[in-house]
């Protein structure tokens, strides 16, 4: 019988990893519609909050909990060099989401005019940069 | 209601140009405050604030810190000024601190030194 329960407490942050990838998902997806369908900025804001509140999850369990948060329940031998940079890198994500959401919160709507056209790029730019960091992270972690 | 909705309609440019430019001078401030973690006894210790985690508590608080404090410098400082003038340079700036946090703050450029015998 599947365990839910279980899963979500004794492997948190893989379901963390998870759901985050998940959320990255949806939120790629929006970052393509951003132009033609401006009343889904409403959407990208929810999402990109629990998106950052989920990265948020993510680094207090690697910082508090056990050291193998990303390894999909084995502990990874990676190196000192490597995990310190992925815990100086998980900085880029956090401040380019706060900085989208700022952004998304203030044009609204009119993020897909012409006026705000700068903003708008900047935006999916930080979404993308975001989740290539995020990948790099996990890759890192498994190594 | 009709000056209510006039306020609701506008777009306080100020406030999203200061969430850019902060985010542009954190990135620096972060990869810079890398650095000399690496390199200085005294702001590896300085930055210690949790012994559990190590001085990346330290550089977390800073750039949280850093953030908050120069979203507000930035908004005070585009309030109320013609921002289009500002907008190519801050978003060139943005740019460049992404790739430049993204480079500096590899293992092997923090690291690099030159030792003389």
């Amino acid at each position: 019988m599947f365990d839910l329960a279980g899963l979500l407490f004794s492997d948190s942050s893989v379901v963390l990893f998870g759901a985050t990838l998940f959320i990255f998902g949806a939120i790629l997806c929006l970052t393509f519609l951003l132009k033609q369908k401006p009343e889904l900025v409403r959407v990208l804001i929810v999402l990109l909050v629990i998106l950052f509140l989920l990265l948020l999850g993510m680094v207090s369990l690697d910082l508090f909990g056990e050291r193998n948060v990303y390894a999909l329940g084995e502990y990874s031998n990676f190196s000192e060099l490597l995990s310190t940079h992925r815990l100086l890198i998980i900085q880029l994500p956090f401040v380019l989401l706060a900085s989208a959401i700022i952004t998304l919160v203030v044009y609204g709507k009119k993020i897909a005019d012409d006026h705000a056209k700068e903003y708008c790029y900047a935006t999916v730019a930080a979404v993308w940069i975001s989740f290539f960091t995020f990948l790099l992270i996990g890759l890192e972690s498994m190594l | 209601m009709k000056l209510f909705e006039r306020f609701r309609n506008r777009i306080h440019e100020s406030i999203a140009l200061g969430a850019i430019l902060s985010a542009s001078l954190t990135l620096q401030t972060a990869w810079i405050s890398n650095l000399l973690v690496h390199r200085s006894e005294t702001v590896r210790d300085l930055l210690n604030i949790l012994p559990s985690i190590g001085p990346i508590s330290g550089l977390y608080f800073k750039t949280i810190t850093a953030y908050i404090f120069l979203f507000g410098l930035s908004v005070l400082f585009f309030k109320g000024r013609d921002c289009s003038v500002w907008r190519g340079r801050v978003f060139g700036f943005f740019y460049i601190s992404i790739a430049m946090f993204l480079v500096l703050t590899l293992p092997v450029v923090y690291e690099f030194s030159i030792n003389v015998s």
